[in-house]
């Protein structure tokens, strides 16, 4: 399957560089899936999420806002009593991937309804899919094909998943 | 690209929760500012230094979290600088209690930025530790 990336113009900024992908011939991008999904028992984690991103336009998308997955990242880490709220669940994650404090890819989440996520149904596809496009920058940067150190755009590359 | 939802909550979050959000953030990144500059980034130092686990601190440095003041004090300690600060509208006074052991009298000086001079003076009294209080003020030329 081939991912596309997107700048998210919206929100991106001198400092922060936000991206998204679409997947194969999706026509909507996964952070657009994501946004258009109710968590009616998760409004407080989603608008902690959704401020933080937007906090993240002036401060940098720095590593310690955000959980490791291997290697891929996820939204929010909220404070324990936000989560504990939600005691049938282990809250809400949105997957994405952090290349620099200046680049960050979202992509798309859901609640994660067991520890591991591999064994979420809901979350399953989305961890899945963070990973192997973090798997496949990664091996990009590794080769030499794509750096950003000076240039912080996506918008050209295109990989396969 | 079509983000509602986004941008509904960000245009309706009540301006306190804003605020807690940007302040949990600012601290965040303070604690880690300061762990780089006096534990080389290393969280076991400062553990071994509160005569904690590594495990126990290392929740403070990862994601929001609602700090007290007392987790803030220890910190403030054990970095030896400055977390947070807390504004005052007293910020340019210059603040002086002078205890005087003679007759338990407690002199309090306060100098603002214009210039003005606030004396106060409180004296304690041995029968029923009641005190009086007398207010001065004064003009120093600019």
């Amino acid at each position: 399957m081939k991912v596309y990336f997107e700048r998210i113009d919206e929100f991106s900024s001198e400092r922060t560089e936000f991206y998204t992908v679409r997947l194969g011939n999706g026509q909507i991008t996964e952070f657009e899936l994501f946004d258009q999904k109710d968590f009616p028992d998760h409004q407080t984690e989603l608008e902690i999420l959704y401020n933080v991103i937007y906090e993240m336009r002036g401060r940098g998308a720095k590593h310690f806002y955000f959980k490791s997955e291997g290697p891929a990242n996820a939204l929010p880490i909220v404070p324990k009593e936000i989560i504990s709220c939600n005691n049938i669940d282990f809250g809400l994650r949105l997957y994405c991937i952090r290349l620099t404090d200046n680049l960050l890819v979202l992509l798309n989440g859901d609640i994660k309804t067991q520890h591991k996520p591999l064994n979420c149904p809901n979350v399953k596809k989305h961890f899945e899919n963070a990973v192997k496009i973090a798997r496949a920058l990664d091996m990009l940067l590794n080769d030499g094909e794509i750096s950003f150190v000076r240039d912080h755009s996506l918008t050209n590359i295109e990989i396969e998943i | 690209m079509k983000l509602e939802k986004f941008h509904k909550i960000i245009d309706n979050t009540p301006a306190d929760v804003r605020e807690d959000i940007k302040l949990s953030m600012d601290i965040l990144e303070r604690i880690h500012e300061l762990l780089e500059k006096k534990f080389d980034g290393k969280q076991k130092l400062l553990a071994e230094k509160l005569n904690k686990s590594e495990a126990e601190i290392s929740k403070w440095f990862s994601g929001l979290q609602n700090f007290t003041t007392k987790t803030i004090a220890k910190l403030q300690v054990a970095f030896g600088e400055p977390i947070i600060a807390v504004c005052t509208e007293e910020d340019h006074s210059i603040f002086i209690q002078v205890k005087l052991s003679y007759n338990s009298t407690f002199k309090t000086m306060l100098v603002n930025k214009t210039g003005n001079l606030e004396e106060q003076e409180t004296r304690f009294t041995r029968a029923n530790r009641a005190n009086s209080t007398n207010i001065h003020k004064q003009t120093f030329p600019q």
